[in-house]
């Protein structure tokens, strides 16, 4: 193997791990808040990775930008679409999980409200 | 060079399968769309990893047009959780 | 109208990316597409808030090497959080950050690097005053997830900020850390 393929194969590998992970934390905890920060984060830093492993193993340079450009792409909507999420199961009243430890946005929502 | 690709595609698949358990048993609609999401973005992974084992990258135009599509899903179904509530 | 140029110069971007070829044809139809997006949908609504007063290159760079450096480190985090299943590790909360910097850029920058990094997630923004809700995956003390987000507000203004909205956020970090370390004697 080049050294281009070596190089690619840890990018490759180190994302698609990433991904396994994501998808592993998405199972593991107990509440949707703790599985957006799993999912969501990790696959974008796995995308990243997988995008660097295969822009160096593409022919051609027009891939290479299309590659990188849906990465970047990722990182600008992945943590507004985070965010959405979040902010939409808490408005609606998604139970936290038992193990928060505070909520402040509870008590200044209760206290402007009383 | 083939193995790598292999193990790559092995944990992806293992990673959507997980993603899909969780479409399934997620108890809320919010933990459904995040499942969803990160199952666009493994597709998209696998995508890139077999242009990878190719070298041809006919298929990246779709990288980008599943990432948006993805994207615009997620907030659209989270604007809804907003005004249905949690199910 | 800055904002409205650096829209269509991104706009532009991407569209010559995707058409793979850097044609004047490419160009010229990129900036009219780009012309007609900007249009047809403002990035600004009613009346326009102040906004980021400077931009210095050199401290933006340092942000984003900041940015990624925590990227990484809180990834890795993660990482081995889910792989060793120690459950009573994980103690979430929901922090109130209250913010200094005005304009909508540094906020909306905040929020961003917030929700990106693991382990914290912008939930709620509230205007007038500033405040932002942080989802904390691993809490253990309030004070310092504070100072940490208050951090990265003054980081951000650095790069972006006018020096009175610097000065009063270095001002706000100072009076945060003290509370810190009183806390612990």
């Amino acid at each position: 193997m080049s050294v281009a393929e070596i190089v690619a194969s840890v990018f490759l590998l180190v994302g698609c791990a990433f991904a396994l992970l994501a998808a592993i934390g998405l199972q593991q905890f107990d509440d949707v808040f703790a599985r957006i920060h799993a999912a969501t984060k990790a696959i974008t830093l796995g995308l990243l990775l997988v995008a660097i492993g295969a822009s160096l193993l593409v022919d051609q340079r027009g891939d290479v930008v299309k590659l990188l450009l849906a990465a970047c792409l990722q990182f600008v909507t992945a943590p507004v679409a985070a965010h959405m999420v979040g902010r939409s199961a808490y408005r609606a009243g998604t139970e936290l999980s038992p193990k928060t430890l505070v909520d402040e946005l509870a008590e200044r929502r209760r206290e402007r409200g009383a | 060079m083939s193995t790598v690709i292999t193990v790559c595609l092995a944990m992806l698949g293992a990673a959507g399968l997980l993603c899909v358990v969780r479409l399934v048993r997620g108890a809320s609609l919010a933990d459904r769309v995040v499942a969803l999401d990160t199952l666009l973005i493994v597709i998209v992974m696998g995508i890139a990893v077999s242009a990878a084992r190719t070298g041809v990258g006919t298929f990246l135009d779709l990288l980008i047009v599943a990432a948006l599509i993805a994207f615009i899903g997620t907030v659209t179904v989270a604007r809804h959780i907003e005004q249905r509530g949690a199910r | 109208m800055r904002k409205r140029l650096l829209a269509v110069a991104w706009l532009l971007v991407v569209w010559v990316a995707l058409w793979e070829d850097l044609s004047v044809v490419n160009v010229l139809s990129g900036l009219l597409v780009a012309g007609l997006l900007t249009t047809l949908f403002p990035l600004e609504r009613g009346e326009p808030r102040p906004d980021a007063a400077r931009f210095r290159p050199l401290r933006a760079l340092r942000l984003l090497g900041y940015f990624l450096r925590k990227l990484l480190e809180a990834n890795a985090i993660v990482a081995w959080e889910v792989i060793t299943p120690s459950n009573e590790g994980v103690r979430e909360g929901i922090v109130a950050v209250p913010l200094t910097g005005a304009s909508d850029t540094v906020i909306a920058i905040v929020a961003d690097m917030i929700s990106l990094t693991p382990g914290t997630l912008t939930l709620e923004i509230e205007r007038d005053p500033t405040v932002l809700y942080v989802h904390v995956l691993h809490l253990r003390d309030i004070e310092h997830v504070r100072a940490e987000v208050l951090r990265l507000e003054v980081k951000v203004l650095e790069a972006f900020g006018s020096q009175e909205a610097i000065d009063e956020a270095r001002r706000q970090l100072a009076r945060c850390e003290a509370d810190l370390r009183e806390a612990r004697p």
